[in-house]
């Protein structure tokens, strides 16, 4: 694996359509932008290593994700993106998702991580949710949420794996992980940096030790850890 | 204004018929047949140029090898046609490289109506069922991405995904949406039994005495007219030491699917040997010797299937010439 030596993010900017209000709308692009970060570090993919609470050393290697029913909401109402879910991969630095526009001024943004069970019962589908990008598990419920992937090393643990894969999207293993992120500056901005602190996965209380759970590949496993992924997305 | 209302209503009519008609054509699964009695159709496909073409192309992919990771393997290696596309005298099948299943192959009829799928109802789309043995390893071991780079680069294959669907361009969806609407199109509703059902034909004394046998103790699970209720059920099976597999529960982790595997439809049943979701018995006689022995019964057992009760050696002739009814 050859070390990549920039930060790794996707920009995004998402078309919003009027769901409801009248929105006061400007022509400028809102943009996402995802950033993966360790306590406060941008996180370079297969290289940088960290070091947990829990002792370990980690990388990452991969973090994608699903992201569903974005919106952004003001005092004047709430807009809303297509339904079809985007496919974020953070490993890619080079992928850049360019959609078309719109507004800012916004207080709050609010998405899903992952697909709901309209898209996994309804057949395969082009573009995002293809099977070729590697996110569907043939074998359980549908399609794969998010992944988290990397190595691990900690004192009597040789060098390994980790991969946390979440999915699942039946009670009572529904997985999708509702995030909503207040925006503190909503002064005229055309970029919403969401932050993804890798750190709150690993560190957050109560403590988790991946040296325990290196691997996470099915819906009840990951119905435990969905309150520390959530905890994951900030915006600065 | 009324004229001119009418006029409107009138085109719109038109148009709305137009569309309906252009439905049916563009829309796979449009030809799929809806015998009487039957409960309505659960495969819905998708949208497509010529839904005849998207069912050739399935077929041509259903017996082609190219979709296994080394060209060995194709659907029909363990769905053979002439066994109602079930693998016969194989308890468990092979895959490349003789990697051997863990589950007996099932046959394929009726899955337009069937609401999930494989032995443990892992998967909620007959589109996406394929997915499965095509990246499985102990099956075709394949890689998406290179299966398409063969499918793009052989002679004819474009051409038949531009005929099916109005482009060349071959994506996985496709190449799934065509095998499941192949496999969507292999129904069973014209056997002894149903023409019966029709009076089209009588069944014999001891046929009809099989069918009331079979209404009694049979039918709560292996409902009429599919032959099965699509639910999940422990039918009393001890465990298999040699293949331990505890079922539905590896799919909803729920204790209540320990030991639960799907309800198979009985249809073209004297084909598709041997039977249970490992293939241990080879007759049928096995199996009603199973269900009739209900002193050994686990505790995991379905309280249906504990109901049946020994059955006498003339009750178990007449359901199985009742059951050989269903070809």
């Amino acid at each position: 694996m050859k070390p990549r030596t920039f930060a790794p993010f996707i920009l995004l900017s998402i078309t919003l359509f009027v769901m409801e209000g009248a929105f006061c709308f400007s022509q400028q692009a809102l943009n996402l932008r995802f950033q993966p970060t360790y306590r406060g570090k941008p996180v370079v993919f297969d290289s940088t290593l960290f070091e947990t609470s829990s002792g370990a050393s980690i990388t990452v290697s991969m973090l994608k994700f699903y992201v569903s029913g974005l919106s952004a909401a003001s005092s004047n109402g709430t807009i809303t993106s297509a339904v079809d879910p985007l496919l974020i991969d953070l490993s890619e630095p080079e992928a850049e998702v360019t959609l078309e526009a719109l507004p800012n001024q916004v207080d709050v943004i609010a998405f899903t991580i992952g697909v709901d069970s309209m898209f996994n019962e309804s057949g395969p589908r082009e573009g995002a949710l293809d099977p070729r990008n590697g996110m569907y598990w043939t074998w359980a419920t549908g399609y794969i949420f998010l992944k988290l992937e990397g190595t691990l090393e900690a004192p009597g643990i040789p060098r390994r794996v980790y991969e946390i894969h979440v999915g699942g999207y039946k009670a009572p293993y529904r997985n999708l992980i509702d995030v909503t992120l207040p925006i503190a500056d909503h002064n005229k901005r055309d970029t919403i940096i969401v932050d993804i602190a890798i750190d709150q996965f690993f560190d957050a209380t109560p403590s988790f030790d991946i040296t325990k759970r290196p691997s996470i590949t099915d819906a009840r496993q990951a119905s435990d850890i969905i309150d520390r992924l959530r905890g994951m997305f900030h915006v600065r | 204004m009324f004229a001119s209302s009418r006029g409107l209503a009138l085109a719109f009519l038109v148009v709305a018929a137009i569309v309906v008609a252009r439905r049916a054509d563009d829309h796979d699964s449009a030809r799929i047949p809806q015998p009487p009695g039957f409960p309505a159709r659960v495969y819905r496909g998708g949208p497509c140029i010529s839904d005849s073409a998207v069912e050739a192309l399935g077929a041509m992919l259903f017996e082609d090898p190219i979709l296994s990771v080394d060209s060995s393997t194709s659907c029909e290696s363990c769905h053979q046609p002439f066994a109602a596309f079930a693998h016969i005298d194989h308890a468990l099948s092979h895959g490349v490289e003789g990697r051997i299943g863990r589950r007996n192959v099932p046959a394929l009829q009726n899955h337009a109506w069937q609401t999930s799928f494989m032995w443990d109802g892992s998967i909620a789309n007959l589109d996406m069922q394929s997915l499965s043995p095509i990246t499985g390893h102990e099956e075709m071991s394949e890689n998406l991405d290179h299966l398409l780079q063969k499918l793009n680069t052989h002679p004819t294959y474009p051409q038949c995904f531009a005929v099916a669907f109005g482009s060349d361009t071959i994506t996985i969806p496709r190449v799934l949406r065509a095998l499941g609407r192949f496999v969507a199109g292999l129904v069973s509703s014209n056997s002894r039994y149903d023409r019966a059902m029709r009076g089209e034909d009588t069944l014999t004394e001891n046929e009809q005495r099989g069918l009331r046998h079979f209404r009694r103790h049979c039918a709560s699970c292996h409902t009429e007219p599919l032959f099965t209720n699509n639910g999940f059920a422990s039918n009393g099976l001890q465990p298999n030491p040699a293949f331990p597999d505890s079922g539905r529960i590896l799919v909803t982790h729920d204790a209540q699917d320990l030991f639960r595997f799907r309800v198979p439809s009985l249809r073209n049943i004297m084909r598709t040997h041997p039977y249970m979701h490992d293939g241990r018995f080879k007759r049928l006689r096995d199996v009603l010797a199973h269900y009739s022995n209900t002193a050994a019964l686990p505790d995991h057992t379905d309280p249906r299937v504990r109901a049946i009760g020994p059955l006498t050696d003339v009750e178990r002739k007449d359901i199985i010439a009742f059951l050989m009814t269903l070809e």
